[in-house]
């Protein structure tokens, strides 16, 4: 009876030091084991792609292991929501993109946690830029094509986004605001699926990021009307901005960052920091996004936290005067 | 004559040391993550992503095109042995493959899915290169109508799975298209039925579901019954398909090369379907259709051949237009993008090594996996002759990886477990699983191509009838629904009439 008790005993000892064991990493010895990053979209997108080039520089900056994992749905919010309430150990991490964090929430109702606050914000390391496009076949060759028709025919002209809460989904209803048009959106799973659709003549435009429609506009089967920056982008010169042609509101980007959960140590923040920052200046990485049509854009972790925050309430401001709701249809 | 100097071009690529390597490696580890349930493709695809980035871009296409095929072969054995997809894709083999094993057939049937995978493999390879850039048009009409209209047509031949009766199998496809509404609304990002548990934020997972209802709840009924029985019949009815056997199974490999070539170039489409789509013609045209289900070979050789021939199908419009037609073909995208190569119309012009050394290296894949799958028969069917009550522990571990490992999500392993025990009550009174798993696929994409099309079309029904391919399948949808009504035989009328 007693050799019973002993033996439980020892096995309660042992699995409380297993469990004591477990403790929080400091610096020095961060990272202990693979650092998993959470990709809060399907693989092969934008996104997805950003980080699994990156992912190696990252890794050796950091000093350990970068694994990546796709955890897709809710407009990244449920990838990032596994973070949320994951230990703040600084090993899972999830890739932030500003439009998960600002926009999503004020189109998703019953958002289980609060994107500003409950994150902690790492850094910026990038931005992708938005574009509106049409197939080669398409009438318009030019933005203000585009514009007069629509002006012409509310309603009538159906675009594609890659979904509800994405950032050119953003762009398309600041450009309606902007160019005081009515082009409908059409929500797809994503700037792949929305190309398809667009070649087929399913829809008569897109909204979407550089990626998905490069390869068709390099074919010239499509064409690019415009990019939502202020300046044009350095690898296309020849392609306008929204904003040069008088939509100066239309001025949206993604910021790609890095989120973890909160209450992450502020020396593994520092780490992050300075690792994104040198990753950032590394002239292969630079070269490297620059094939996707990334640019760099590097920012502090609170630095970027006040960028999505202001943003936000830009973003709502404009759907107030716009009228439109949170969790609405469009 | 053009394409032949090609070809050769494309096989002095594939086959040099390097090259054979890369496509062994692939399909080494395509088939051992077909084999693992519900790691599919995308995972392994998406692990190995990166490093690829060292290695030249026609080896890296080519490594991980080899995953995807040999992750096609893999996941029927499994299937075949244990009752549990080694990936959505391999569901329908279950359906007869399973019991082909339980009658001492399990040889016959791995080789049989090893040699149909391997002809349709071949044939669609052809196919691909015949065919590519018509083909990658034809699959650019498909817009959202004619999406829904497709999944009309599938959900209309889903009853057809059904080997009992028919209105339980109904209440399956209800009940799986209920499941499939779970989640965010992917129109207007409202949650539906989530009740604030993030997990079902995506909807519940199919892979999840599908091995909880075929793996676990089988393992649940078994190990009720050893006590009474043996599982597995103990002698070993020889190791390869027989001349009977192929003689029944060369019609079912070639109707299901194609029908899982030309279905598996729309985009979107996924490998489930072209499998149910061959298992269910081959049903209707056999002359036993009630032995469907019970173990014919026809129910094997079909499906397996189809979903190999939509693996090349899907690589027509990635390839051919550079557009992503799944979860593996984005992933291929991107690593020809981070080897700097424009997927695309120009691929072929740009980088003809990479794109025929592709097409080229397809084919030795498909040699390599059925000179590795063949001789491996032999020792899957020797771990079927373990002890029942040492094999079912290990298959509920293997289970538990193959749940969690998709999303590293413990909640995922919870809903695998549930949908066990909704497996094993679903057994005991008659309802099958094959049709709540195909609702459950179907659902959500019907649904999205439905409100889609209605967006387009500004709230206008009528656009499903205007649009001559849209009108086309739903014309055939209703001809299927009806059809028992009117003709006199025909196992759906008299169940209706009996019912």
């Amino acid at each position: 009876m007693l050799k019973n008790l002993a033996v439980k005993g020892y096995i309660i000892i042992l699995l409380i030091s297993f469990i004591l064991c477990i403790n929080y990493a400091s610096a020095q010895d961060y990272p202990k084991a693979t650092v998993q990053i959470v990709v809060p979209f399907a693989p092969g997108g934008a996104t997805d792609i950003f980080w699994r080039s990156v992912a190696d520089s990252l890794g050796k900056n950091l000093g350990g292991t970068i694994a990546i994992l796709n955890k897709p749905g809710g407009g990244g919010i449920v990838g990032t929501s596994s973070v949320v309430n994951a230990k703040p150990d600084g090993y899972t991490l999830a890739a932030g993109n500003s439009d998960t964090l600002n926009l999503t929430p004020l189109f998703t109702r019953d958002l289980p946690f609060d994107t500003i606050n409950d994150l902690t914000y790492i850094a910026k390391f990038a931005i992708f830029l938005h574009t509106v496009a049409v197939r080669t076949e398409s009438p318009f060759k030019t933005l203000e094509d585009l514009v007069a028709y629509a002006h012409a025919n509310p309603k009538k002209l159906k675009a594609g986004t890659p979904g509800v809460g994405t950032t050119p989904y953003m762009a398309l209803h600041i450009f309606n605001q902007d160019a005081k048009v009515e082009i409908v959106p059409v929500a797809f799973g994503g700037g792949g699926e929305v190309v398809p659709q667009l070649l087929g003549g399913h829809i008569d435009a897109a909204f979407i990021s550089i990626p998905p429609i490069k390869s068709q506009y390099l074919a010239g089967k499509a064409r690019i009307l415009a990019m939502f920056s202020e300046k044009r982008h350095p690898a296309y010169p020849d392609i306008p901005t929204a904003f040069e042609k008088g939509y100066k509101k239309t001025v949206i980007t993604t910021g790609i960052g890095l989120v973890g959960p909160k209450g992450l140590p502020s020396s593994i923040v520092k780490k992050w920091e300075e690792v994104a920052e040198k990753t950032m200046k590394d002239p292969n990485v630079i070269s490297t996004i620059q094939k996707f049509d990334y640019v760099a854009d590097f920012k502090r972790g609170e630095d970027f936290r006040k960028e999505v925050a202001d943003e936000m309430a830009f973003f709502k401001d404009l759907m107030q005067k716009a009228g439109i709701k949170p969790g609405a249809k469009k | 004559m053009e394409i032949i100097k090609e070809l050769l071009f494309g096989f002095s690529v594939a086959l040099t040391p390097m090259n054979i390597f890369y496509c062994f490696l692939g399909v080494l580890v395509g088939t051992l993550v077909g084999v693992l349930p519900g790691v599919g493709p995308p995972a392994a695809l998406a692990l190995l992503l990166p490093a690829t980035f060292y290695v030249p871009p026609a080896s890296a296409v080519i490594l991980l095109a080899g995953i995807m095929y040999g992750a096609m072969y893999g996941g029927s054995t499994t299937s075949i042995l244990v009752n549990i997809p080694g990936e959505a894709a391999s569901v329908i083999t279950c359906l007869d493959g399973y019991q082909m094993a339980r009658k001492g057939r399990a040889g016959p049937a791995l080789g049989i899915s090893a040699f149909g995978s391997f002809i349709a493999g071949t044939i669609s390879i052809f196919l691909l290169i015949l065919l590519a850039p018509t083909l990658a048009r034809f699959a650019l009409r498909f817009g959202p109508p004619e999406y829904f209209a497709l999944m009309v047509l599938g959900l209309s031949i889903l009853v057809y799975l059904a080997k009992g009766s028919i209105i339980n199998a109904l209440i399956m496809v209800c009940f799986g298209l209920l499941l499939g509404t779970i989640g965010l609304d992917p129109l207007t990002g409202v949650p539906r039925f989530v009740y604030k548990i993030t997990t079902l934020m995506d909807g519940i997972g199919l892979v999840q579901v599908v091995i909880g209802l075929f793996g676990i709840s089988e393992v649940l009924l078994n190990v009720e019954k050893t006590f009474k029985q043996e599982i597995f019949e103990t002698k070993i009815k020889g190791l390869l398909p027989n001349r009977e056997d192929w003689k029944r199974s060369i019609g079912p490999i070639g109707r299901g090369t194609f029908i899982g070539f030309f279905l598996g170039v729309i985009p979107g489409m996924s490998v489930v379907i072209p499998t149910f789509v061959s298992y269910v013609m081959e049903k209707k045209i056999s002359k036993h259709p009630e032995k469907f289900g019970t173990g014919v070979i026809e129910g094997v050789a079909g499906p397996e051949s189809a979903n190999n021939a939509a693996s090349s199908g899907t690589l027509v419009p990635t390839l051919s237009l550079g557009i992503p037609t799944g979860a593996s073909t984005a992933l291929l995208l991107g690593a020809l993008m981070m080897h700097g190569l424009r997927p695309g119309p120009l691929l072929i012009k740009e980088s003809p090594e990479v794109f025929w050394g592709v097409v080229a290296s397809l084919y030795v894949g498909n040699v390599m996996l059925l000179i590795l799958n063949l001789p491996l028969i032999g020792l899957w069917v020797k771990i079927l002759k373990v002890p029942y009550h040492f094999l079912f522990s290990l298959i509920v571990l293997f289970c538990i990886i193959g749940s969690y490992v998709t999303n590293n999500n413990p909640y995922d392993v919870v809903i695998m477990v549930i949908f066990g025990f909704i497996g094993y009550a679903m057994k005991k009174f008659d309802f099958e699983a094959a049709p709540l798993v195909l609702a459950l696929v179907l659902g959500p994409m019907m649904e999205n191509a439905f409100r889609r099309s209605l967006v387009i079309s500004d709230g206008n029904l009528w656009v499903f009838f205007k649009r001559p391919l849209s009108a086309i399948f739903i014309v055939i949808a209703l001809f299927i629904l009806f059809s028992p009504l009117f003709l006199r035989k025909g196992r759906l009328s008299e169940d209706l009439r009996s019912d």
